[in-house]
């Protein structure tokens, strides 16, 4: 009787014992989230789950990963987001951009149609598959200081400042080195001239001495250096336009970086 | 009789973990010599066909009686001849002794370098044959 009284008293103490350490848990990794200690703060945060399991936790599970560049794992937690609508509105826009970043473009898609951020990337999304829309449909959901930016990569993409490798290769068959000036490798293709015509002066005056074995060697090097001109400027062409569609996806993911992915953040941390 | 089991149980613990004396602190035998990933050079004097074959003698002579006595001069990473070999191997003799006279002409040029290619950390050109193959 005397046990049992002492462990009626004593179970209060017990059971606050665990709630206290749970919400030291939830503190514990809500430090580590503001740190930026995103992985562990992923793991902290999944061990309170079995017994706090709320919209915010899950939010702020799917921004660790997203923050580690973990997207499968992120959309996995951001899906959980259900209850609260402000949450739930925030997370899908966060799936969204974590499609995006992980370049499944084709999952993108606006379910809410007041998000005007996820129509803004979505649009983008259709330039980098290189399906742009109609510039006016494009345009759409931009603000008219994001429509100068916006008009500015469309253009890009419809009209890409690229050179053509075949008129390369026959600027090069006309003149040595003419084909690599018009891919902007100036230096190269003045050296191309330069050894080309060399060589074939070279032929010229051992053929005009009647040098045999000279002529052959040199009009041998000759057409290897001549053919070799073309061939490189025909590849320069096509080693700039790769450069432009890089430089242009490049460009176009530091801008929307800078732009948050149209997201507003909501302020976990102090 | 406890009492000195007890003392030789707790002295083995330290005994386990003390300093090993009997280990000589010494210098450890060092080697100044510089590794030189980027020759990977492999002398052949056999080819799966008569072009091969002469290219790739002619490169093995080229690389034991010239270009390992001269040393590593070539500006570029892989070096010419590394890249005649790489650039035959990955498309056709025609093709790839085209893309060497390319190169080659690049390799002369001796401007604007820095702009139109990686620079290695041993400080070389990066410019390998896949630059320049696509399908």
């Amino acid at each position: 009787m005397k046990y049992f009284f002492i462990c009626v008293l004593l179970f209060p103490f017990t059971t606050y014992g665990q709630f206290n350490q749970i919400h030291q848990r939830l503190s514990f990794a809500d430090y580590l989230f503001c740190s930026r200690d995103y992985l562990r703060a992923a793991e902290e945060f999944d061990k309170i789950l079995p017994e706090i399991h709320n919209d915010t936790i899950f939010i702020k599970i799917g921004l660790s990963y997203y923050n580690i560049k973990d997207y499968p794992n992120s959309i996995k937690y951001f899906s959980m987001v259900k209850d609260e609508p402000d949450l739930s509105s925030y997370a899908n826009e966060k799936i969204m951009v974590s499609y995006f970043l992980n370049k499944e473009y084709k999952l993108i898609k606006f379910y809410n149609p007041t998000s005007r951020g996820i129509m803004k990337l979505f649009n983008y999304s259709l330039l980098i598959r290189n399906y742009p829309p109609d510039k006016s449909i494009f345009l759409r959901p931009f603000d008219e200081e994001e429509k100068i930016e916006a008009q500015r990569f469309y253009n890009l993409k419809i009209n890409p400042p690229t050179k053509s490798s075949t008129l390369a290769a026959i600027m090069s068959a006309i003149i040595p080195g003419a084909g690599k000036i018009y891919t902007n490798r100036i230096s190269d293709g003045i050296t191309s001239l330069i050894a080309t015509s060399l060589l074939g002066y070279l032929t010229y005056t051992n053929y005009k001495a009647d040098h045999k074995a000279r002529t052959y060697i040199f009009a041998g090097l000759t057409g290897f250096f001549y053919a070799g001109n073309i061939y490189g400027s025909f590849l320069s062409a096509k080693v700039y336009n790769q450069k432009i569609s890089e430089d242009f996806n490049l460009n176009l993911n530091i801008y929307l970086e800078g732009k948050n992915y149209f997201v507003t953040e909501p302020k976990f941390c102090k | 009789m406890r009492i000195s089991f007890l003392i030789i149980f707790l002295f083995s613990g330290i005994n386990l973990f003390a300093q090993t004396d009997y280990q000589r602190w010494e210098k450890k035998p060092y080697n100044l010599t510089k590794e030189n990933l980027s020759v990977q050079r492999e002398y052949k004097f056999t080819g799966d066909n008569a072009i091969d074959f002469v290219v790739t003698s002619g490169i093995s002579l080229y690389w034991f009686f010239i270009s390992d006595l001269d040393g590593a001069n070539c500006p570029y990473e892989p070096s010419c001849s590394s890249f005649l070999v790489q650039s035959i191997k990955k498309t056709n003799p025609l093709t790839g002794t085209i893309l060497f006279f390319d190169r080659f002409t690049r390799d002369m040029n001796l401007f604007d370098r820095d702009v139109n290619y990686t620079i290695t950390k041993r400080g070389q050109l990066y410019d390998p044959p896949e630059h320049y193959i696509f399908n």
